[in-house]
């Protein structure tokens, strides 16, 4: 796609940028933002729009206008004065913190400005958000500093305290699911993975090699049996599951979908019929059926055990150990209590 | 020229200007006049309350010429340079940016030399947690052998990271998280200044989204303010904030009172698609739920302006619904705001939570009773009757059947881990203190209690209407010569109480003329108090005269809450009686808070000595008969 950064910006957060536009014609930009949204809402465009904005020579109408000897070292992505830090592996830590505060009081020209990017703010250790403290809450004149997280409660609240915190909008379900149209990716498919995220790249990572047509219908498969009780299903961990788990990724998308398609027949079980707020429409009759069979507190429960397996694999528990687990777990609740 | 932050705008510069702190500031103010400084103070207290602030304040008072009643000039040099962070006397150092031995020590071999400029060197040290453990040996040092004319002030967030060994040789100061009241107040005030237009009810949205943070408050201010030109508006507000509507609430609340669950899932849609922040959501709810037990409980209880409703919707609100179900709502959001705070996939929570809060019914019927799971975060099925372990034998047999199909099944050697997972420990928004808490019991006697229970009504006499109605079901349960613990019967109340640092101050103000000495007040929930107190004599013994610590309280207390957890799930609460259903309780924290002690560890012992007894006797020595049969659990 050949879009110009403040397009992408100006599609995947209109309002955002038109605020930020006003904020900015009014000179006053706060030194410290967090930007919050889940990934491919645009937070990391966003950032890019505001640091072409902010150094360009010769911005035109509130927009940069991309040409000019700043925009220029900006777009390509060597400008001395914009500093980004990024989780290497799953953390940053806080000799890279360090190492990026010298590099700021460093060069600190009179007049000029700097501007410290922050990715996966949420990443950060203990000690390198405790040693931003001080940094981010009276910075010197034309220092900025922007973090960004998919997940705010999981940032410091001292660190929350010191920025204006900015929302993302969500992304609207239909301009998604157009895209991914555009993408030739299937109706089923397609359906199924806004769901569980928001950004196009990513839904085209999984869908390569038709990993993720195969992960839905196992899952799918999986769920028609579980559902009936059935212990097959245990059997189908290990023939068809676990088979398409083959890294950590995957395996949290296998997870995420288990917990989707249970939610799915949590809300057909409490009338909602409309497809628009469906995933996995092609079980809908499985699932319409399962309302008569079980009661509420049944399928809740269920509902709740499919939540918990996220945090186990975050605890390094192994994939097959948590579905098999799970699967019995599932079996019990509906045998338990039984279908009168 | 920059953009400068409100909250680095408004700094206070006087201690007057520092609002919700009063005891702290007074204190401060009046060691000024009396001269009477100590060379060490440690200032804690949760973010944005003005820990920082009150350091340089305090620095600029003891060193200017001109200060008036313990406040500082802020007009002469002194305190303009000191302002200015341009005094050599006035060191601020960031201790999580040089937390190193190497660092503290540079500190200690330089606050040798004489100030000079100022009457005082005073050392800033800023989050002070962050220092290593050699940092910390070295800054002890320092403290045991203070130099002459010398200052520290620690200022940190989380004082239970600090050694007790620093505690024990610094003067402590808690500084309280800012009630909306108090955030409301000098957002007013400040916008006055600014001559800004604003709606009142915007403010208070801020007030709570703040959530006892003042820089919060303002940070959420600013952003507002650059929405709009000059004013702040409740639309603005709710945006920024991510607040639903009080009436969107409502709506949602209704639905969940009727068992509407359809109408409610809708209704959670809408908010969500509205890109509200999901936790946000949660916070409000439960202040909202919690408006309403109160306002149930007695109308003057709330402040029915700050909740942005009218007095006839609370009359029709809080007829909807039972102070039961409201109690277990509020529950199931602790829960679940706590399971949530990790997730990315925050929408499912949130539907199973909607679905989840519209089973909650008045009269349980036996089939809800048995499978509603209260709570379930252990790796435990939820109810153990007979019926379900002929299922699980069953299960066990399938499973060992499987086992050996998938056997050959086997292509790689996916091993199956072993370790079971880990129940994760729940943590409610306020804990109990135990820091607090140690120092009563260690000097507890009975007469202590029994003279406390004598001034009970004297003291209630000197609180407000609303405050007493808090105090209701709360009683006090042991008592020392300086402090006294006050057990709620609800832990939600127990929660209300310990975060109204009004009702405390109150309390505090009315013992000590009572009595004529300083007295503390510590609250704990009902149903943890035994476990508490039992820890208390396990760890301390009542026999060994030790001074109580809090150190050794780590692990004992999450593990049992969490083991407690099947259990509760089978017993189902009498509708009838308005308990907290298999609530999770608070658990004692992960990490046991420090002494919260002003005085560091007690020196003066507790006046029995029980060698050789059992805990149930020596409890009973310590806390009278009919208490510790009451509370047995
Ligand atoms: N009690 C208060 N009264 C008035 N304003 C306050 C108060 N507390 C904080 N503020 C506002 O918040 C800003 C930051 O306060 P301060 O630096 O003193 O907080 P802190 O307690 O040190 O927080 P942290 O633990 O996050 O460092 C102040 O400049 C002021 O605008
Ligand atoms: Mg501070
Ligand atoms: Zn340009
Ligand atoms: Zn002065």
């Amino acid at each position: 796609m050949a879009e110009e950064p403040q397009e992408r910006a100006e599609r995947l957060q209109p309002r955002i940028v038109a605020r930020l536009k006003r904020i900015l014609d009014k000179h006053e930009l706060a030194h410290a933002y967090l930007f919050v949204g889940p990934d491919g809402s645009g937070k990391l465009e966003v950032a890019r729009w505001l640091a072409l904005r902010l150094f360009c020579l010769h911005p035109q109408d509130g927009e940069p206008d991309l040409t000019c000897a700043e925009c220029q070292r900006i777009l390509s992505g060597n400008h001395p004065d914009i500093v980004t830090a990024a989780a290497e592996g799953r953390q940053i830590k806080v000799d890279e913190i360090r190492h990026l505060k010298a590099e700021f009081t460093k060069s600190a020209m009179e007049g000029s400005q700097k501007l410290f990017i922050i990715q996966d703010a949420d990443k950060m250790t203990t000690g390198a958000a405790n040693s931003l403290l001080k940094f981010i809450e009276e910075p010197g004149p034309g220092v900025y500093i922007l973090m960004l997280t998919t997940n705010k409660s999981a940032v410091l609240p001292t660190i929350r305290s010191r920025t204006q915190v900015i929302e993302m909008q969500p992304l609207r379900r239909a301009d998604l699911l157009d895209q991914l149209a555009a993408l030739e990716i299937p109706k089923g498919q397609r359906l199924v993975a806004i769901g569980l995220t928001d950004s196009v790249q990513q839904v085209q990572e999984w869908c390569a090699d038709g990993w993720f047509a195969q992960a839905v219908t196992g899952v799918s498969q999986w769920f028609n049996s579980v559902s009936q009780g059935n212990m097959l299903a245990f059997v189908e961990v290990q023939t068809k599951l676990v088979k398409l788990a083959t890294d950590r990724d995957k395996q949290q998308v296998l997870l995420d979908l288990i917990t989707l398609i249970w939610r799915d027949a949590l809300l057909v079980a409490n009338g909602i019929s409309d497809p628009d707020r469906l995933h996995f429409v092609n079980e809908q009759g499985q699932m319409q059926a399962l309302a008569g069979q079980y009661s509420m507190a049944q399928l809740l429960t269920v509902s709740q055990l499919t939540l918990e397996i996220r945090h186990l694999l975050g605890q390094n528990v192994n994939f097959q150990n948590i579905v098999e687990q799970l699967t019995i777990r599932i079996v019990q609740t509906l045998r338990a209590v039984g279908a009168e | 020229m920059s953009y400068q932050a409100l909250y680095r705008v408004w700094r206070p510069q006087r201690f007057d200007e520092l609002v919700g702190q009063q005891i702290v500031t007074q204190t401060l103010k009046n060691a000024i006049i009396t001269n009477q400084i100590s060379h060490a103070y440690l200032f804690a207290g949760p973010r944005g309350t003005g820990k920082t602030s009150a350091a340089k304040i305090f620095a600029k008072a003891v060193n200017c010429h001109h200060s008036k009643d313990g406040e500082p000039c802020n007009q002469c040099d002194i305190c303009q340079a000191i302002t200015k962070g341009q005094l050599n006397d006035v060191i601020e150092i960031d201790a999580a940016s040089n937390n190193g031995v190497e660092e503290i020590r540079d500190i200690r071999d330089k606050a040798k030399y004489a100030p000079t400029q100022a009457d005082y060197k005073v050392y800033i040290i800023d989050e002070v947690h962050m220092l290593s453990t050699g940092a910390f040996n070295a800054l002890l040092k320092t403290l045991e052998e203070p130099p002459a004319n010398v200052i520290f002030i620690l200022a940190t967030t989380e004082p239970h990271k600090i050694p007790l060994t620093i505690i024990s040789r610094v003067q402590r100061f808690d500084f309280r998280r800012i009630s909306a009241q108090d955030a409301f107040d000098r957002m007013k005030y400040i916008l006055d200044q600014k001559k800004v237009d604003y709606e009142e009810k915007a403010l208070w949205v801020i007030a709570n989204a703040a959530e006892g943070g003042m820089r919060d408050a303002l940070s959420i201010l600013d952003q507002v303010l650059s929405f709009s030109d000059n004013e702040v508006k409740l639309d603005d507000a709710l945006l920024v904030t991510g607040s639903v509507t009080k009436q969107l609430l409502k709506k949602y609340f209704l639905e969940l009172a009727h068992h509407e669950s359809a109408n409610a899932l809708d209704t959670m849609k809408d908010i969500l698609t509205e890109g509200k922040d999901g936790q946000r959501f949660i916070e409000d709810l439960i202040s909202f739920i919690r408006d309403v037990l109160l306002y149930q409980e007695s109308p003057d209880l709330i402040s029915v302006a700050a909740t942005g409703l009218k007095d006839e919707d609370f009359k029709s609100l809080s007829a909807a619904v039972s102070a039961t179900s409201l109690y277990r709502m509020i529950d199931e959001l602790n829960d679940i705001q706590e399971e949530m705070r990790f997730t990315t996939h925050p929408d499912v929570y949130l539907e199973v939570l909607t679905v989840k809060l519209c089973q909650i019914k008045d009269q349980p019927t036996p089939a809800d009773a048995q499978a509603v799971p209260q709570q379930d975060t252990t790796a435990q099925p939820a109810q153990p009757s007979p019926a379900a372990d002929a299922t699980i034998k069953q299960l066990q047999q399938e499973v060992q059947q499987l086992q050996q199909t998938v056997q050959q099944l086997k292509t790689s050697g996916g091993a199956v881990a072993k370790k079971p997972a880990q129940p994760r420990v729940k943590q409610r928004k306020v804990q109990v203190n135990l820091g607090q808490i140690y120092p009563v019991l260690g000097a507890a006697t009975r007469k202590d209690l029994v003279n406390i229970q004598n001034l009970w009504e004297d003291m209630l006499n000197h609180l407000t209407v609303p405050q007493r109605s808090l105090l209701h079901v709360s009683k006090p349960v042991a008592a020392s010569a300086t402090g006294v613990i006050v057990a709620f019967n609800y832990a939600f109340l127990f929660q209300e109480a310990t975060t109204d640092d009004n009702l405390i101050a109150a309390m505090e103000g009315a013992f000590q003329q009572l009595m004529g000495t300083e007295y503390k007040v510590v609250f704990v929930p009902k149903n943890k108090w035994p476990q508490i107190r039992q820890n208390y004599i396990k760890e301390h013994g009542l026999d060994r005269r030790k001074p109580a610590t809090g150190k050794t309280t780590a692990s004992a207390a999450p593990k049992s809450a969490a083991s407690q957890a099947p259990s509760q799930a089978t017993t189902a609460a009498p509708a009838s009686q308005p308990t907290v259903p298999a609530s999770p309780e608070p658990p004692l924290p992960e990490e046991p808070p420090v002494d919260g002690d002003d005085d560091g560890p007690a020196d003066n012992q507790p006046a029995h000595s029980a060698a050789s007894q059992d805990p149930v006797t020596a409890a009973k020595q310590l806390f009278g008969d009919d208490i510790v049969k009451i509370e047995d659990n």
